[in-house]
């Protein structure tokens, strides 16, 4: 017997509340206009299975459509995109995709099971270098196989508890078998041929990126504008000057605005535009290399889990704008996460540092008790350069002495690749899934990509296996819970200073704009509506 | 004159070659290549998966050739006119160049333009009118022209038009045959800015040349010929005290082509400049290669204009 997924329900449900609210809604929906946004740079490359950069995802977002998707009225559930419903095995190891029936590419062509195939088969080939979808599908789908026209099966390795978060993710996309077979790849404008609200218009490189509606829609109601064009906009100085000149609709991408500059821009728009912060889904966290003096010394790791001041760090670097100390972030992970009020009450969260201080200076005194000298770096990119220099004026305290070097951005990848440093001062990690295990897969199992410090820890590396395979969701809390205190008061070399956030605006022309709990999620403007 | 030409355009040869060689090795020298800024850059690969992928984008795109192989390969296609192909943008190199010269080379042009319109009359009028109300006037405006820094008078001149006419260049860039007026719109401001940067010094420098040209014993008996004081200033004393400063707009031309970069970035505008600083953050060295041969070879271009310009301003000057 197979158990059905609440998908179809879910869709009834929010049908019925959309109908119920519809009264008050149906006036002030208003067809046309087009939505100026930015881009921070141009993203070169388009194919958003292979490649990684916001700025392909953002170029992309309104031409594809995935199986599932965060739903753009409420970005914190997963809701039907082109699959209608699915079903799950009772051993979890088949899903069965039942697809919408009458969906057509943007270049007329039928939307089958057979692009759904392509499309996974793609992701989880060994020699496409699908590093977003793909690195979340390799380990856990074994095969997708067509079951008639609209059904589509996924025989799964394991029971895996990330796989319908994942196919909901903005980097799943489902693209065109003949379009795939035509250009091989989704690098090129000619090959952003998707099922998506919009249809890609024109890419002028360096300038701007647009979309248009999509006519032939699967849901008829959508798109509400006409269009969206994406400037390519570079360096806050004019991404700032467009924003006060009421160039553009919406800042709710990278970078994030300081808080002088949301200030700066209300003072310039007044109350045309709504200013507000989000956490972006981006945890900042300070590396150690285990393999490298003096961080090869748990002793050492803990004392600068103790040693550093993220309250003070983040009024600096951020002024204010952040959750210290957190693994998970409750503002986006809500009950995934340890409550704040436990996480900051735990030695080197609390606020009162006198303690922790004292109890560093005494780990660091025990192995070197004329303090160290090391080299600390960080990429030269964003206020990087400033906040690594308050975290080492923390470390300082504690006779951790670091020098600073820094790197170009590109550069800095590639040592922290090799892992040549001994300490990474400050470095920013976004999480493209909002699901609790993405945090400990890409940062602390033992082949997690960005684990530059190589650290293996038995307990981590079984306990996250155990998070992905997990599907009772209140046992995977708990192990979730588990690993983040374990992080917090036994070892850590990816030290979590915090998550970060920023302050954003958008114009208050712009209608039921919802923001999603990751940076990737909901940027398709489906559902949004420009007021005249 | 021709044979003079010619001789210099030959010598354009062996320091373009040199340029070629010195970018080829620098960008090389550079730490990481696109091959590992592609995949390290990605969050949860294993480390078996990010080395297996890097040696096969290496391959892919022949940089796991020896260097000399790779820089001969590259100077055969560039004589033959094929620049390559961009690794980042997924198109011929050529098309990037014929995408974003214009742009860049109008930005150019127009700087230069503004800067003789303002420049060489203030520094003129400055010595013309020592230690008047002018003088100190144009003075003024070159110190500060020369004390602000390039980037910070681009991001003024966007403030200003924001704070008193809430208006801003539009945010796609027109091409000059396609909509001339949004074109110039987008541009003048940018050349406004480096103009301002650029001409603080050669206003300086006109102005320090005509004082000591106007003391010479010929300007004197052109004044006591009963010559009009504006033939004397502009037909006599000018036209000699230009030398240097011609030579001057010359060396800068480097300077013009390099903040051409850092206007393109503060006005958003998509011309080479941004190409170039996308391919070098990218390591697409075809695109790198081609655009500062193409820029170096802009620079050899100007100053064998200027050169020639010598005979134009002085007569005596003879090339052979």
């Amino acid at each position: 017997m197979l158990r059905t997924k609440a998908l179809s329900a879910f869709a009834l449900v929010s049908a019925a509340l959309l109908a119920a609210s519809a009264t008050n809604t149906a006036l002030a929906q208003q067809k046309g206009g087009i939505v100026n946004w930015f881009v921070y740079a141009d993203p070169g490359r388009l194919d958003v299975h292979t490649e990684t950069p916001l700025g392909v995802q953002q170029a992309t977002a309104g031409i594809w459509s995935g199986l599932l998707q965060y739903s753009p009225d409420d970005p914190s559930q997963i809701v039907p995109d082109l699959a209608e419903s699915y079903e799950v095995s009772n051993d979890g190891k088949t899903v069965t995709f039942k697809l919408r029936e009458g969906v057509k590419w943007h270049d007329g062509q039928p939307f089958t099971a057979a692009d759904v195939k392509a499309t996974y088969d793609r992701l989880i080939d060994p020699n496409v270098k699908a590093r977003r979808c793909g690195s979340l599908m390799k380990p856990v789908l074994d095969s997708v196989s067509v079951k008639g026209d609209h059904s589509v099966q996924f025989d799964l390795k394991f029971p895996a508890a990330t796989f319908i978060p994942s196919v909901a993710s903005a980097w799943c996309r489902v693209a065109a078998k003949h379009v795939l077979e035509k250009f091989g790849d989704l690098q090129t404008p000619e090959a952003q041929i998707g099922t998506g609200p919009f249809k890609f218009k024109r890419y002028e490189r360096g300038s701007v990126i647009e979309w248009e509606r999509n006519p032939d829609y699967y849901d008829a109601k959508y798109p509400y504008v006409d269009g969206v064009k994406q400037y390519v906009l570079k360096g806050a100085a004019r991404q700032l000057a467009a924003a006060k000149a009421g160039q553009l609709h919406l800042w709710d991408t990278w970078p994030p605005m300081s808080k002088s500059a949301a200030d700066e821009l209300k003072g310039a728009r007044g109350d045309d535009v709504e200013i507000f912060t989000w956490p972006i889904n981006t945890l900042w966290a300070v590396h150690l290399n285990v393999h490298k003096e003096p961080f090869d010394k748990k002793d050492i790791r803990r004392a600068v889990h103790l040693a550093l001041n993220r309250q003070e760090l983040f009024e600096k670097a951020f002024e204010g704008a952040g959750t210290p100390c957190a693994i998970l972030d409750p503002r986006l992970y809500a009950d995934w996460a340890l409550p704040q009020d436990e996480v900051m009450n735990l030695p080197g969260c609390r606020a009162d540092k006198s303690e922790d201080l004292a109890e560093a200076k005494k780990l660091v005194e025990k192995h070197y008790p004329n303090g160290f000298d090391f080299e600390i770096v960080t990429r030269t990119v964003g206020n990087y350069v400033d906040r690594i220099q308050l975290v080492a004026a923390d470390l300082k305290k504690i006779g951790l002495r670091g020098t600073i070097k820094t790197y170009e951005s590109a550069a800095g990848y590639t040592a922290y690749g090799k892992g040549d440093f001994q300490a990474i001062g400050t470095q920013d990690t976004a999480m493209f899934i909002p699901d609790p295990s993405i945090v400990f897969s890409i940062l602390y199992v033992k082949d997690a990509g960005r684990n530059w410090v190589k650290w293996d820890d038995a307990n981590m590396n079984q306990w996250a296996e155990e998070g992905l395979r997990e599907t009772d969701q209140a046992k995977r809390q708990a192990l979730y819970h588990k690993m983040q205190r374990y992080l917090l008061t036994e070892d850590n070399p990816a030290v979590v200073v915090g998550w970060i956030e920023g302050w954003f605006f958008k114009d208050k022309s712009l209608k039921n704009y919802r923001r999603a709990n990751t940076i990737y999620d909901t940027n398709t403007f489906v559902n949004v509506w420009l007021e005249k | 004159m021709f044979q003079y030409i010619t001789r210099r355009l030959l010598l354009f040869i062996p320091t373009l070659l040199g340029v070629t060689i010195v970018i080829f090795l620098l960008v090389r020298l550079v730490p990481g290549d696109i091959a590992e800024i592609l995949v390290f850059d990605a969050p949860n690969l294993p480390p078996e998966e990010v080395e297996r992928q890097v040696a096969e984008i290496r391959a892919e795109l022949g940089l796991d050739r020896p260097l000399a192989v790779q820089y001969l390969s590259w100077l055969g296609n560039f004589a033959t006119g094929n620049f390559g192909y961009s690794y980042w943008e997924h198109r011929p190199v050529a098309e990037i160049i014929s995408d974003r010269f214009p742009l860049s080379m109008e930005l150019a042009v127009l700087t230069l333009l503004l800067t003789m319109i303002w420049a060489i009359p203030l520094g003129v009028i400055s010595a013309v009118k020592q230690n008047t109300g002018w003088d100190y006037f144009v003075r003024c405006v070159s110190i500060a022209g020369l004390s602000l820094p390039l980037f910070l008078t681009g991001i003024l001149i966007l403030y200003f038009l924001i704070a008193f006419f809430s208006w801003l260049p539009p945010l796609e860039y027109y091409g000059f045959f396609e909509r001339p007026l949004d074109n110039l719109s987008q541009l003048i401001w940018p050349a406004i800015a480096q103009a301002l940067y650029i001409s603080a010094p050669i206003t300086r420098l006109t102005r320090s040349q005509m004082l000591d040209v106007i003391r010479e014993d010929y300007v004197r008996t052109a004044r006591s010929k009963g010559l009009n004081n504006r033939v004397v200033v502009y037909h006599h004393a000018l036209r000699n005290a230009l030398l240097p400063v011609v030579t001057f707009i010359g060396w800068w031309g480097g300077r013009l082509l390099g903040g051409i970069v850092i206007m393109e970035i503060i006005f958003g505008l998509p011309g080479m400049g941004t190409s170039l600083i996308d391919a070098v953050d990218h390591r697409d060295y075809p695109t790198v290669q081609a655009i500062v041969f193409l820029l170096a070879m802009v620079f050899l271009l100007i100053n064998l204009t200027i050169d020639l310009l010598y005979a134009v301003l002085d007569p005596r000057i003879r090339y052979s």
